[in-house]
């Protein structure tokens, strides 16, 4: 059985910022299968440096600043996300995800298993403190779950 | 004067690094001021809560310095308890201080071959998208396998000690809540030793980048400060507990006192341009008072290094650079130093039969009251203050940051930069380069969050005449 590897990314003390730790949240509270993996990474994407290999394929759930839409959940594959030019600003903390998905590539040689489920946020808001998510984000959250179920090949949870 | 210098299209630089250069009617540098990401109310989230939560929602703060936030709230947590390090086991604070030797390995390991070591390794002067750990894994990549692997040493210890690889959980009130068995100190101790030997090789490889670029180490971001760390009583750099020492810019020692009378020595500024509020030594005032933390400051104050290869290197240091040292770029040779210190010391605990001891915490109960808490952060000295009433939820806190220490006297550098790259309103290509290299001497936390490695670090410059109008804004983003 193929081993998942499902990562969130994201600052849970800055609200919208953290909305991938939230969905990595509700995915802990389902019955998933044993080979899926789910993680809170926090704000550390280096760590996917250390434990690419172990998996044959990884979905990662973070926070987009891409489309200027809020709330929009939308589907990337590693290899778009690193055409994305380096001046848009995709995520604060994501700055470093395209470099550390770089990285990867260099050592392990693909980034195909690789998708990315972004969740688009307003970004003038990701700088005071605030436990709590904005209602665009919360719909976002059960958006992006699902996508992730599907992306799982996972029904009945 | 007003003249538009040159305008770049800037994108969503909001939460990077901003720095704004204030220009008097000459054209020429009065003063800069290095906007970090002002993130507002980290101490707010804490109130009401029960203390003994703190230390595992602090380390969501940073993703550099996650371990140091937990640890010092815990013994901000353990001081309210009425609780020293010296009233813990012997074991506890053995795992407490692994832990955080497990996570400066990890950290001062990335800075240097993700920031600090590109520019010298792939080339000053190449295309900044390959001045980062892709370029090196490409230029060098047994170093750069080293490097990755030493940094995963750390996390390995992170991830073993501390409960888990991001944040760890295991520093609770009085103690930890876990061991360490034989077969993990079994499983850690090759990696280990591995991490000594590569640890001391990544020290060489840093003296060798500094004598290739032997002028820019002794001419540039050099300032005249106080400098704070963390020493023991008998003088030997401490990062986990010990006590606090100022010394002045000719390297006396102007102070030295236990980390909860912080409030005797050091005052907070507030200037106009920012909310935040700047740190200084009160004795000396303001803004003789202007200190550092960081790596090369806590060996400025440190009379010893508690490891023997650490000792050889840090007396090569004096003996080649005197003390105290103010160079700006030396701040990453004593990342690296400190960095095998580290090594070292994490071997030092895994030979000893303590570290697998099975008594791991005292009792504690509740009671109204303040703790201080007080480690050496990477960046620098981390100070955790919390007050809780009788059933032990906080009613206040305050949680001061190393960035928040460096930042007046990292703005008078800028200001002394930015002087050889700006006359009479004329602004020398060279300067936009030159202010990225100090940053990343520095490693200012820009935020929890965004903790860039891309070689390519967000930063844009604004500078502004006598009337505070825009006269160009510069930055390295496309």
């Amino acid at each position: 059985m193929k081993k998942v590897l499902v990562a969130g990314f994201g600052n849970i003390l800055l609200g919208d910022e953290g909305v991938g730790i939230h969905v990595i949240r509700e995915l802990q509270k389902l019955n998933l299968p044993p080979h899926v993996e789910v993680v809170d990474l926090g704000v550390n994407s280096t760590l996917l440096i250390d434990i690419f290999p172990n998996y044959d394929k990884i979905i990662i759930v973070d926070a987009l600043v891409l489309t200027g839409k809020p709330g929009e959940v939308q589907k990337l594959s590693a290899e778009e996300l690193l055409q994305v030019p380096r001046s848009s600003k995709v995520s604060l903390h994501e700055i470093d995800l395209p470099l550390t998905l770089e990285v990867c590539k260099q050592l392990y040689g693909s980034l195909k298993e690789v998708k990315i489920i972004g969740i688009e946020v307003e970004a003038d808001s990701l700088h005071e403190v605030n436990l709590r998510l904005s209602s665009k984000a919360e719909s976002a959250v059960k958006k992006a779950v699902c996508m992730i179920l599907d992306e799982l090949g996972v029904v009945n949870v | 004067m007003s003249k538009v210098v040159e305008v770049k299209p800037v994108t969503r630089i909001e939460g990077h690094a901003k720095i704004k250069i204030w220009l008097d009617e000459e054209g020429n540098v009065k003063d800069a001021h290095f906007h970090v990401l002002e993130v507002r109310g980290f101490e707010r989230f804490l109130i009401g809560r029960p203390i003994e939560e703190a230390p595992l929602i602090v380390p969501r703060i940073c993703g550099i310095c996650y371990t140091c936030h937990h640890l010092a709230s815990a013994k901000a947590v353990d001081a309210y308890f009425g609780l020293q390090p010296e009233d813990l086991p012997e074991t506890a604070n053995m795992l407490r201080e692994l832990m955080l030797m497990g996570n400066f390995i990890h950290s001062h390991s990335l800075h240097f071959y993700a920031l600090a070591a590109p520019d010298f390794i792939v080339g000053p002067d190449a295309d900044p998208r390959e001045r980062n750990l892709v370029g090196v894994i490409k230029k060098a990549p047994e170093i750069a396998k080293n490097a990755i692997r030493l940094r995963a040493v750390g996390i390995k210890i992170t991830e073993i000690v501390g409960g888990k690889a991001v944040h760890p959980v295991t520093a609770i009130p009085g103690g930890v809540s876990k061991g360490l068995t034989e077969e993990e100190r079994q499983k850690l101790l090759p990696d280990v030793k591995w991490a000594v030997e590569f640890s001391k090789e990544t020290v060489e490889l840093c003296k060798q980048l500094i004598d290739k670029y032997i002028d820019l180490v002794k001419n540039v971001g050099v300032l005249r400060t106080y400098h704070l760390g963390m020493v023991d009583d008998h003088g030997v750099h401490q990062l986990y507990h010990g006590k606090l020492r100022f010394v002045d810019p000719d390297g006396n020692i102007a102070a030295e006192f236990p980390y909860h009378q912080y409030l005797d020595y050091i005052a907070e500024r507030v200037e106009e341009y920012s909310y935040l509020k700047f740190p200084y030594f009160k004795k000396a005032g303001w803004p003789n008072g202007i200190y550092r933390v960081n790596t090369l400051s806590r060996l400025n104050v440190a009379d010893k290094m508690p490891t023997p290869l650490a000792q050889e290197y840090f007396e090569e240091l004096r003996r080649t650079w005197g003390k105290p040292i103010h160079n700006t770029l030396l701040y990453n040779l004593g990342r690296c130093i400190e960095l095998l210190e580290c090594a070292e010391r994490s071997l030092e605990f895994l030979e000893n039969p303590k570290i697998t001891g099975s008594n791991l915490r005292v009792p504690v109960k509740p009671r109204s009251g303040e703790g201080i808490g007080v480690v050496e952060a990477q960046r620098g000295t981390l100070i955790h203050h919390y007050a809780a009433d009788a059933e032990g939820l906080i009613t206040d806190s305050n949680i001061i940051v190393a960035t928040v220490q460096n930042n007046p006297a990292f703005d008078r550098l800028m200001c002394e930069e930015s002087k050889k790259f700006i006359k009479g309103g004329q602004i020398n290509e060279g300067l936009l380069n030159r202010l990225e290299m100090l940053i990343r001497a520095y490693d200012p936390c820009l935020s929890c969050a965004t903790h860039t490695i891309a070689g390519h670090y967000p930063l844009v410059i604004e500078v502004v005449d006598d009337r505070d109008r825009l006269i160009a804004k510069l930055s390295n983003l496309e």
